[in-house]
């Protein structure tokens, strides 16, 4: 119990003190307890955000034969059994080319759209940004199945750029997204400014603008990246079983039994979005993430 | 690009030709938007027009046809199905918020360096892949996982607690997968409130948690439905965590979606729940919307 204010203590005595010197008590004590609530509801948010990354980190470190909690102490054996294991490593490497194929032409796609969508103003451009946003609301499983329809209809077989133009589809958001938040915040007039001082337009584009659109394009190509990287719900439908992914794979292998060789893959996917989100962080800071 | 060059070339910086110049500019630069457009129309909305073909079509009947909804509608598992998937987005949504509010709120009343870090632990599962966050949860519900060693170390429970492939796990593990989608549009709405309109409330005899819910609550309510239906149109479009934190054990639309998709190859009921499931998502989100606007009106005129 919170001790009484010196005025509460003058008051003390007369009927209409004791009453004051209880509300004020009573103002306290609803005052801790309404802020001891929102403490330990937020606190119970965060570590229940944070819990599975722990785990899985902690898991994979096991020297034992299974998952278990306590582990049987601690070693990298798994890591290294990583590279023992030629499937992991085949579709380690194709989720890589995936990924960065889909990001490089999502990119080139992004970065030329989110000039319009900023620089000039036409009829229907909110209805062409909400277009172009779309694939970020629908379901990507519901997006696998109309494109597994669309190039089973069409004929062409399933292959690694089926799957790299089908990713595009639902990551190129992204990168349109953070390049025309970083084009809002860049002044027309230094374009003005740098033509008038004798830049020709490339030069401009290059050595002015693009410099400027950088945190923003590594951040939306970064995200545009990890979202391929990591797909599995439109890779099943399209991959096909002879173009498996490395979360195709990892699927299988958690469905099959738990193994801490899966673990081991988890915790290096832990720490590839740890680099996407500080990478973020370091280009545009988190809290204009949030605003994106 | 060329035709942007000449748009660009022409202006000098002088009156008149400035605007001609940055007309004739806009009027060229707007061509940059045609590639990612006319792919995202080729790749994106020609497919799902197949899918919607693929719903209103069946094999041997011209023309187009309801009997696929029909018969999806009138079917008890199919119902039964719709109605958990309906269920536990609620559940989930409901659970993402009570846990994100006031984290949200201690968001906007804590220093740089806490920020960053509630931050970051937002982020960082958002980017982590599904598959690795549904096994954590395997791992920690399983019956040598976390919570049950927690529980027979502490003598609270004798054998394990059943968790995995049950639809409390899936609960436990979908509302932690959505949580942050709960959060940015929280931590947004609220940033933007001025802290000052608590304290008014306070230094005019209401109680903390009085000024809470009076002021701060109802002022975050788009943040709330934005949120919610973010929660919601996730929850019950996901596939993963159910599939493997449910193990099977129950059936959700996306599962359903898959396994009619894959398993049996009847693309007709795959195509069908597939827009089923969108438009219940719609609604959510057309409702949301519509719940979103008497909140910004309501309570300014009251």
């Amino acid at each position: 119990m919170p001790e009484p204010t010196p005025a509460a203590q003058g008051l003390r005595g007369s009927a209409t003190g004791r009453t004051v010197h209880a509300a004020r008590v009573r103002g306290r004590v609803g005052h801790a307890a309404f802020w001891i609530v929102i403490w330990a509801l937020g606190l119970t948010g965060l570590l229940y955000l944070l819990l599975p990354t722990l785990i899985i980190v902690f898991a994979s470190l096991t020297a034992g034969e299974y998952i278990a909690f306590p582990p049987q102490g601690l070693s990298l054996r798994w890591f290294v059994r990583l590279w023992e294991l030629p499937e992991v490593r085949v579709s380690a490497w194709r989720s890589l080319l995936v990924a960065l194929g889909a990001s490089a032409v999502s990119i080139g796609l992004g970065v030329a759209a989110a000039f319009p969508l900023v620089r000039s103003s036409f009829r229907g451009r909110e209805a062409l940004n909400a277009f172009l946003m779309s694939p970020l609301i629908l379901p990507s499983l519901v997006y696998g199945l109309a494109a597994l329809m669309f190039v089973s209809a069409v004929g062409i077989p399933l292959s690694i750029p089926v799957l790299v133009l089908s990713h595009v589809a639902i990551i190129v958001p992204y990168v349109i997204r953070t390049t025309a938040a970083s084009l809002v915040l860049l002044d027309p007039d230094l374009e003005e400014a740098a033509r008038s001082l004798g830049a020709n337009t490339w030069q401009t584009f290059l050595r002015v603008i693009l410099p400027n659109l950088l945190p923003g394009i590594a951040t939306g190509g970064a995200f545009a990246f990890i979202s391929s990287f990591d797909n599995l719900t439109v890779s099943l439908f399209l991959a096909g079983p002879r173009v498996e992914t490395l979360p195709i794979r990892l699927f299988a292998m958690i469905n099959f039994d738990l193994d801490p060789a899966a673990a081991a893959i988890s915790a290096v996917l832990v720490v590839v979005a740890f680099a996407v989100v500080l990478l973020a962080h370091w280009a545009l800071g988190l809290s204009r993430i949030v605003r994106l | 690009m060329e035709s942007r060059d000449q748009g660009l070339t022409l202006s000098d910086g002088r009156g008149t030709l400035r605007r001609q110049a940055g007309w004739s500019r806009h009027l060229r630069l707007w061509q940059l938007v045609l590639p990612a457009s006319l792919f995202l129309g080729m790749y994106f909305v020609v497919p799902l027009g197949m899918l919607f073909w693929w719903s209103v079509r069946v094999p041997g009947v011209s023309g187009l046809t309801l009997v696929n909804f029909q018969r999806l509608l009138t079917d008890a598992f199919f119902l039964e199905t719709l109605w958990l998937s309906v269920r536990l987005s609620l559940e989930v949504t409901v659970v993402t918020l009570v846990l994100g509010f006031p984290l949200a709120y201690l968001y906007t009343r804590l220093g740089p360096l806490w920020r960053v870090s509630i931050l970051f632990i937002t982020l960082l599962p958002l980017l982590t892949s599904a598959v690795v966050r549904s096994f954590a949860w395997i791992v920690i519900l399983g019956k040598l996982g976390l919570v049950n060693a927690a529980l027979m170390g502490s003598g609270l429970v004798e054998q394990p607690v059943k968790l995995l492939f049950t639809l409390d796990g899936v609960r436990i593990a979908m509302a932690q997968v959505q949580l942050p989608f709960m959060l940015l549009p929280l931590i947004n709405a609220m940033e933007q409130l001025d802290p000052s309109l608590e304290r008014a409330a306070v230094s005019l005899g209401a109680s903390q948690a009085r000024a809470f819910f009076r002021v701060t609550v109802p002022l975050s309510a788009p943040g709330v439905v934005a949120g919610a239906i973010l929660s919601f149109a996730l929850t019950i479009s996901a596939f993963i965590t159910p599939a493997m934190v449910g193990g099977g054990s129950f059936t959700v639309m996306p599962t359903l979606i898959y396994q009619s998709a894959i398993v049996t190859l009847d693309w007709s009921t795959a195509s069908t729940t597939a827009i089923i499931l969108l438009v219940v998502a719609l609604l959510v989100v057309w409702g949301g919307m519509a719940v979103a606007r008497r909140y910004r009106y309501g309570p300014s005129r009251a």
